[in-house]
């Protein structure tokens, strides 16, 4: 959990839960990185170096943290379909709701169930250009993450056909094929079904941005009491 | 951040990217005081609204939809 600065609103609901069994951390520096003046400059700065992943707020879809946001779409989803509701329940809403129906009722649908519209044309959420739905969702809610934006490449070259941009795009495309297969009745099993495959890509995407970032980040004056 | 108290019971930014994206990803809960979470135009990422206030009754504050 989190509070402006990390200070004593925190760390007062951090204890409230923990007398009441929860195992629950505060996040050291809050949301703004901890306060000039009062934390130390140090602290501060490497809050700073490495801020928690953050996102926009976004009233016009729904999502405030306040309540669970709704979310609608095509039915039989392959690529683009399955990767925004992962995005949306890992990073931006944890409670969300996601709603397959044919193609034809998906605005109304939206309208009566006051849902947001996703991955068809004319939607608030769509392709734009060679960007798809994913990409749309990144921008909009402003996730900065570099595995984000590798998944993104990847999740794009498996929906818009371009297996070019990443090799990892045409398995991506054959394990979202294939659950489509194994669940031809029922979007929603799809979707579980596939949540432990993006957790284990975006997993992968994590090491493998971490293994590019270390030559960035040898830093040899804070090394020297680690030789042999 | 403050070196006077013990550290046990908070993670760095570092820890909290690292536990986001998987199925046991921690809940992320906002106890910003009411004033600062309604001026502020972001969150972290997946952060469910909980007052300070309402901490004593998280269970509701986790169901409400």
């Amino acid at each position: 959990m989190y509070c402006v600065y990390g200070h004593n609103v925190s760390e007062d609901a951090v204890a409230a839960l923990c007398r009441a069994g929860w195992n629950a951390r505060s996040l050291a520096g809050g949301f703004e990185g901890g306060q000039d003046g009062v934390d130390a400059a140090d602290a501060i700065a490497q809050w700073r170096a490495c801020p928690p992943i953050s996102c926009v707020k976004r009233p016009d879809w729904g999502v405030t943290g306040e309540r669970a946001s709704r979310w609608i779409t095509r039915e039989r989803p392959k690529v683009d379909r399955i990767a925004c509701p992962w995005l949306i329940r890992r990073f931006i809403d944890p409670r969300a709701e996601f709603i397959y129906v044919p193609t034809a009722q998906v605005f109304a649908e939206a309208a009566r169930l006051q849902a947001v519209a996703y991955d068809i044309p004319g939607a608030p959420v769509s392709h734009a250009g060679e960007r798809c739905s994913f990409d749309a969702l990144l921008q909009g809610f402003d996730l900065k993450d570099a595995a984000l934006d590798l998944l993104a490449t990847i999740v794009r070259a498996a929906d818009t056909d371009r297996l070019d941009l990443a090799p990892q795009a045409a398995g991506l495309l054959a394990m979202s094929l294939g659950l489509s297969r194994l669940h031809n009745k029922d979007d929603q099993a799809i979707l579980d079904a596939a949540m432990p495959l993006y957790d284990a890509l975006y997993a992968w995407c994590r090491d493998r941005v971490i293994a590019q970032d270390e030559p960035h980040n040898w830093k040899p004056e804070t090394m020297t009491g680690t030789q042999a | 951040m403050d070196t006077q108290k013990p550290s046990v019971f908070s993670i760095s930014p570092l820890e909290f990217n690292a536990r986001l994206g998987r199925a046991d990803a921690p809940l992320v809960l906002d106890v910003r005081r009411e004033a600062r979470f309604a001026e502020s135009p972001r969150l972290l990422a997946g952060a469910v609204r909980c007052a300070p206030e309402d901490v004593a009754i998280l269970d509701r504050c986790i169901k409400a939809a």
